[in-house]
């Protein structure tokens, strides 16, 4: 534990005093300890006479010498815990986090920092998303985790601990930005994620271990999610969607925003559709989204075409009606003029052959 | 029974003792009514651990006898009912008591009360009214060597199911007191005839042919009702799992003899039967509302009665709006759905009762029911989410055929629109059950001596057996163990299913397209599918 570490956490912590402030104070004292230490007179010259009192009756509260104060118990409870604090001043500060309009003064980690160099790409959209999204999502994790690019994302129930989920699972890395304290898991529902982000990633917040997750968080904490990546992928937004606000953050921070297009007229993908028509780029395909992004395309082990060729005639007919959008059964009937034992019993083959795959609702979508 | 008659000093001291018997659950216990009459403080008093219904029947007992023209003289008078350490309760005892009373105060022979069962209830001016239970009482009875019954003429139909029995149905107690006399049996009673009783049900009951479309959910109905697996059914309001749900006992096959004499005893014990038909022929369907009580649906009281699981035994137990039933009334259900009976525990004692029954269950998607339909369901996922958490993994885990019904299409209906056009012809019931009874026989054939008759109780150690799989099954089997994430459960459930479909086919062996489409049939699982 430095020393230094300690003077930010105090600095960090303090209430009252806004990002924009505490900023102020690093840019003129240099570090939090010089902080602490400063005069009354100095700190009144640059955050005015009553935030000075504020700061200097809060001196009180770290006593950095006695080893049961009680803010050094907490920091050094909270390091054990595996929860370190990272503030401007920290060398480990995310450069490109430290670029952005707003940067937090400090946030709190559990788990790991990106790479500095190299892309980080952040995957965003609805929490509620179609079958479609869900596989989409997927699969351009699934290529981001294998060119070794972390993926920055929310957490939040649907596309984001999707994308996260799929990232981990194909050995790559991500990192999660929570609106609530990074000791709480919230959506309490991804908490396998939550665990495994804390071995494989990272979860990072800037409000302080405790705090309970509130709607003006989210928010805030969707800067942070564009300020850590180059590029903004945007999968499945409504019209009035949170990642709408991360996409507008993301262009005001100068980074790439990508739009996965829905179909005309699919509420779930309207703001998709609208982002590509203000300019974002469109991913016609994970493929080529790989391409854009100069990333290396993996290794096709599994060939749709190698499929295609071992599928019996009628398997490939009903493979050939299925869509990445999801089908029902009276659909697929209709489509296929299959009787509906024959029909169920082909799509149980394609589901074990890994062709298909059933939704909750019971309805049917292709798999490459 | 009929004891010595003593006398003494010119009055007559007698004894008699005559059979009835008492149905506690399912358990049939006889008991003898003993009446003596001696000199004393005149008066009835009646002792045997008796409810306070039993006790009462005194009062009924003499007001009734008087009626009937006995003169009840001032004497003491005791009755007794054995054995007594057996709470008695209910009113079946009456038309004993008046008996045993007449036969000690020598109005009757008493030889003539010698082995004969004798139960009913008394009004005030000596009618007889009719009790519940009369069916396995006269069941057990006849098992004990007892072949003459006399019974309230509103029971006899039901006690004439027991072939061997001679059942005498009598309206008062005036015409018992003179049949006992004089072996007289007044015309009323025979007089209803018994050429009813083998009445299908099916006629009265709405066709599957009403159904447009929705051909996935016949299928699903004919697997269900083939091998009487349990049916869970889902989709938005409208889609006709309701009418789907009602047409399934349409399509079962008949219920044998046996299986209706059973029935019969469970409707007589709970008072149901119909007194001019009261062997049941056709399947029963139940469905409680989803305020149900736990008691009500499986069985309650100090004494349980039977509950609705028991009174769905060889037919439907339809729980429609299944999410909106009390999360704790149907977790009752487990145990139940796995072991086709139900034990009830109380202070008097443990009941076991049957519940063979099929369950279909019916539920919408979520609170609106429109889900996935996005542009008419508003449903936030964590409200689907609980909504769907009402039913517990391990009760859905016990469903063996799910599906998803779709709102149904406008083509599919539209005929019924249009004057003068032709609706597209729709499988009916009695084809559907021309099929479900082809693969039924099959069934009965295989498990001939066994104690199950479908492919839906085939016990988990007797599946290798019947449902072996080869090569190619058990390899798919394998893959579907790991790619949809089944229990060992639903491994056997659809085992089971697939062993129908088989039999629906009439092969012999499970083969994969049997498999594959017992599998599709599986439960959506949503922990799994993360959709």
């Amino acid at each position: 534990m430095t020393m230094r570490g300690l003077y930010a956490y105090w600095l960090g912590q303090m209430p009252n005093l806004s990002n924009e402030m505490k900023r102020k104070l690093i840019s003129a004292f240099g570090t939090s300890e010089e902080v602490f230490n400063a005069g009354r007179n100095h700190l009144a010259a640059i955050i005015g006479e009553e935030k000075a009192d504020l700061l200097v009756s809060c001196k009180s509260i770290l006593n950095p010498d006695n080893e049961c104060d009680r803010m050094v118990l907490e920091f050094r409870k909270l390091s054990a815990l595996g929860m370190n604090y990272y503030s401007l001043e920290h060398p480990k500060y995310p450069e490109r986090l430290r670029e952005i309009h707003q940067a937090p003064f400090g946030f709190w980690l559990i788990g790991e920092l990106p790479e500095a160099k190299g892309l980080a790409a952040a995957m965003i959209g609805s929490r509620e998303p179609t079958p479609y999204g869900k596989r989409i999502a997927e699969e351009i994790a699934g290529m981001l985790a294998q060119a070794k690019v972390p993926v920055i994302s929310g957490m939040a129930r649907g596309i984001d601990s999707i994308s996260q989920k799929a990232v981990l699972e194909a050995g790559g890395y991500s990192l999660a930005a929570l609106g609530c304290g990074a000791d709480i898991c919230y959506p309490r529902e991804v908490a396998g994620l939550y665990e495994k982000l804390k071995q494989q990633g990272g979860i990072l917040s800037e409000y302080p271990p405790g705090t309970k997750p509130q709607p003006c968080y989210f928010p805030a904490r969707n800067r942070i999610i564009s300020g850590l990546s180059d590029v903004v992928i945007v999968i499945e937004a409504g019209r009035k969607s949170g990642s709408l606000i991360t996409a507008g953050m993301a262009l005001d921070q100068g980074r790439d925003v990508y739009a996965v297009p829905g179909r005309c007229g699919d509420l779930r993908s309207e703001g998709c559709n609208c982002l590509i028509h203000d300019g974002a780029g469109i991913v016609v395909s994970p493929g080529e989204l790989m391409e854009e992004l100069h990333l290396p395309l993996p290794d096709k082990d599994s060939d749709p075409r190698i499929n295609k060729r071992i599928l019996a005639p009628k398997e490939d007919m009903v493979y050939s009606c299925l869509d990445l959008y999801a089908k029902s059964l009276n659909t697929l009937e209709d489509e296929t003029h299959l009787e509906i034992p024959e029909l169920m019993r082909i799509l149980t083959m394609l589901e074990l052959e890994g062709c298909a795959s059933r939704t909750a609702q019971g309805h049917f979508i292709r798999l490459e | 029974m009929a004891e010595d008659v003593l006398s003494r000093g010119g009055s007559f001291f007698m004894f008699a003792s005559v059979l009835s018997a008492a149905v506690v659950g399912f358990n049939v216990y006889f008991v003898t009514v003993e009446a003596d009459v001696s000199d004393g403080l005149p008066g009835l008093h009646m002792v045997g651990y008796l409810a306070s219904d039993v006790r009462e029947a005194g009062e009924r007992v003499r007001t009734a006898l008087r009626n009937s023209g006995v003169r009840l003289p001032a004497k003491r008078m005791i009755v007794n009912l054995a054995p007594a350490d057996l709470r008695k309760q209910g009113s079946m005892f009456d038309l004993a008591i008046a008996l045993a009373l007449s036969a000690a105060l020598g109005e009757i022979p008493l030889s003539s009360l010698s082995d004969i069962l004798i139960l009913g209830e008394m009004s005030l001016n000596g009618e007889i009214c009719s009790v519940p239970g009369v069916l396995p009482m006269v069941q057990q009875a006849f098992a004990q060597g007892i072949r003459t019954c006399i019974l309230p003429a509103q029971n006899a139909l039901e006690g004439k199911l027991v072939s061997g029995m001679r059942i005498i149905g009598m309206p008062t107690l005036g015409d018992v007191l003179e049949y006992l006399r004089t072996g007289y049996i007044p015309d009323v009673v025979s007089a209803p005839g018994n050429e009813n009783r083998n009445i299908s049900g099916y006629n009265a009951e709405p066709d599957f042919s009403d159904i447009h479309g929705q051909s996935s959910v016949k299928r699903a109905a004919l697997i269900a009702a083939a091998g009487c697996h349990n049916l869970l059914l889902t989709g938005p309001p409208g889609s006709g799992k309701t009418m789907t749900a009602r047409r399934l006992p349409s399509i079962m096959p008949p219920m044998s003899f046996e299986e209706s004499i059973q029935l019969s005893c469970i409707y007589s014990v709970s008072g149901l039967l119909e007194e001019h038909a009261p062997l049941i022929t056709a399947r029963p369907f139940r469905a409680p509302h989803h305020t149900v009580s736990g008691a009500a649906l499986i069985g309650g009281g100090p004494i349980p009665k039977p509950g609705e699981v028991t009174l769905a035994s060889y037919g439907v137990l339809f729980l429609d709006e299944l999410t909106e039933y009390r999360r704790s009334v149907l977790e009752l259900l487990r145990q139940p759905l796995e072991e086709h009976t139900v034990c009830i525990s109380r202070t008097r004692g443990t009941f076991l009762y049957p519940a063979d029954f099929l369950l279909v269950a019916a539920m919408n998607p979520c609170p609106c029911g429109y889900y996935p339909d996005r542009s008419r369901c508003t449903c936030s996922s964590g409200e689907i989410s609980r909504y769907r958490d009402r039913i517990s993994k391990p009760l859905l885990d016990r469903m063996d055929l799910c599906l998803e019904v779709e709102q149904i299409h406008f083509e599919d209906v539209a005929g019924t629109f249009d004057r003068g056009r032709s609706v597209p012809e729709e499988i009916s019931s009695s084809e559907l059950r021309a099929l479900a009874y082809r693969a039924w026989q099959i069934q009965q054939e295989r498990y001939m001596r066994l104690p199950y008759s479908h492919n839906g109780r085939i016990p988990s150690a007797d599946l290798p057996q019947w449902c072996g799989l080869d090569a190619g099954c058990r390899h798919m089997m394998a893959s579907a163990f790991g790619r949809m994430g089944l229990s060992a459960r639903s491994c056997h459930r659809i085992l089971r299913v697939a062993r129908t479909i088989a039999d629906l086919e009439g092969t012999e062996h499970i083969h994969e397209e049997h498999l594959a489409e017992a599998l599709a049939f599986r439960i959506a699982d949503p922990w799994h599918a993360g959709f």
